[in-house]
């Protein structure tokens, strides 16, 4: 980085409209992976998750011109990609099953093996009792940390619908994942641990 | 929206999310920027070819307004006016003069106006009379005229 603070994404998405195709590379290459995992929420299949996320980059480079300063880039981007997920249609049924088609074949150590197992465990549980909506909004909000008003301008929809979705998401998909959480925290294990020696001491 | 710290199930979902997020992909990048670089050769060739086409269409839109003005300006004759036809007007009756009846018609005013016009003096001529014949000594007091007794001077300023 030659000792530069990086850019943000909104001033390469500024030189990528001025015609730098170095910095739609750069762009790119950063919201890439988002926009997959983004995208394979709908579609469980990772190859269409692609398709769909390199269609959607393509055509934000297509509409950069429209791209207006002071705009958030990772919201004008899932914007498009959202778009173009919805006019593909529902993906496949989800499943609560890990699908094996998401690993992206960077295996590294077990620990981490786990966990990104895990999080696909606590994402298809979503898939499985939320609508796709749902799923894409929590997804905005809670991993993409957009603010409300962001997710609303991405899913079209108001602020208020937003957050109204966002409540009802969660209350269904709490009770669903609370034992998922708690082994998360680690209190499940203990648990465990604990009635294990009241068995062994009874025993 | 940043999940708060007490907000354990939004924590959760974020680093669910975040460890199922996959790292970038260098095929895939490449497939992007291939697209990308595809689509912006064939914007150039088609600006470039655009351009072409715009400089064609305004030659050819410049030669045809020119042969418009051209063909408009030989074609064109001055418009032929009909020389102006004037009709006879009859002859019309001689109008009355305003002036004449307006002083026709205060002719009597005026006449009535200017005999009034000393009448004051003949009412004072006619009182200084009777006076003087008052004034007389061994004149009856009755000697004076019965028709200028009751005169009043309206109606000796009259006539």
């Amino acid at each position: 980085m030659n000792g530069l603070a990086p850019r943000s994404d909104e001033e390469l998405a500024r030189d990528a409209r001025a015609g730098s195709l170095a910095s739609f590379d750069e762009l790119a290459r950063r919201v890439q992976g988002p926009l997959v995992a983004f995208l394979a929420r709908r579609f469980p299949s990772r190859r269409d998750a692609e398709d769909v996320a390199q269609e959607a980059l393509v055509r934000a480079w297509r509409a950069l011109p429209s791209y207006r300063d002071g705009m958030r880039v990772r919201t004008w981007l899932f914007t498009i990609a959202y778009r173009l997920a919805v006019s593909r249609g529902r993906g496949e049924v989800a499943t609560v099953a890990v699908p094996p088609a998401l690993g992206d074949g960077r295996e590294g150590p077990p620990e981490t093996v786990a966990r990104r197992e895990r999080g696909e465990r606590v994402w298809a549980a979503a898939r499985a009792v939320l609508s796709e909506e749902q799923v894409s909004a929590l997804w905005l909000t809670y991993v993409e940390q957009l603010p409300t008003g962001e997710v609303a301008r991405v899913l079209g929809r108001s602020w208020v619908s937003v957050k109204t979705m966002l409540h009802r998401a969660r209350r269904k998909l709490e009770p669903h994942l609370a034992a998922e959480v708690d082994d998360w925290s680690g209190a499940t294990s203990r648990r465990r641990a604990v009635t294990q020696e009241v068995c062994d001491e009874a025993t | 929206m940043k999940p708060r710290d007490d907000d354990a199930f939004g924590r959760k979902l974020h680093e669910a999310g975040v460890s199922v997020t996959p790292a970038t992909s260098e095929d895939l990048h490449a497939r992007v920027m291939a697209d990308v670089r595809r689509e912006q050769a064939m914007a150039s060739s088609s600006a470039a070819a655009s351009a072409g086409r715009a400089r064609w269409w305004w030659l050819i839109g410049t030669a045809a307004a020119a042969a418009a003005v051209a063909v408009w300006v030989t074609t064109s004759r001055e418009p032929t006016v009909a020389p102006p036809t004037y009709a006879p007007v009859a002859q019309l009756p001689p109008l009355p003069s305003i002036e004449a009846a307006v002083v026709e018609k205060m002719q009597p005013v005026r006449e009535k106006l200017h005999e009034a016009r000393f009448a004051y003096l003949d009412r004072d001529t006619k009182r200084l009379a009777r006076f003087l014949l008052r004034s007389v000594p061994g004149m009856p007091a009755d000697a004076r005229p019965v028709a200028t007794e009751g005169a009043t001077p309206s109606s000796a300023s009259g006539t």
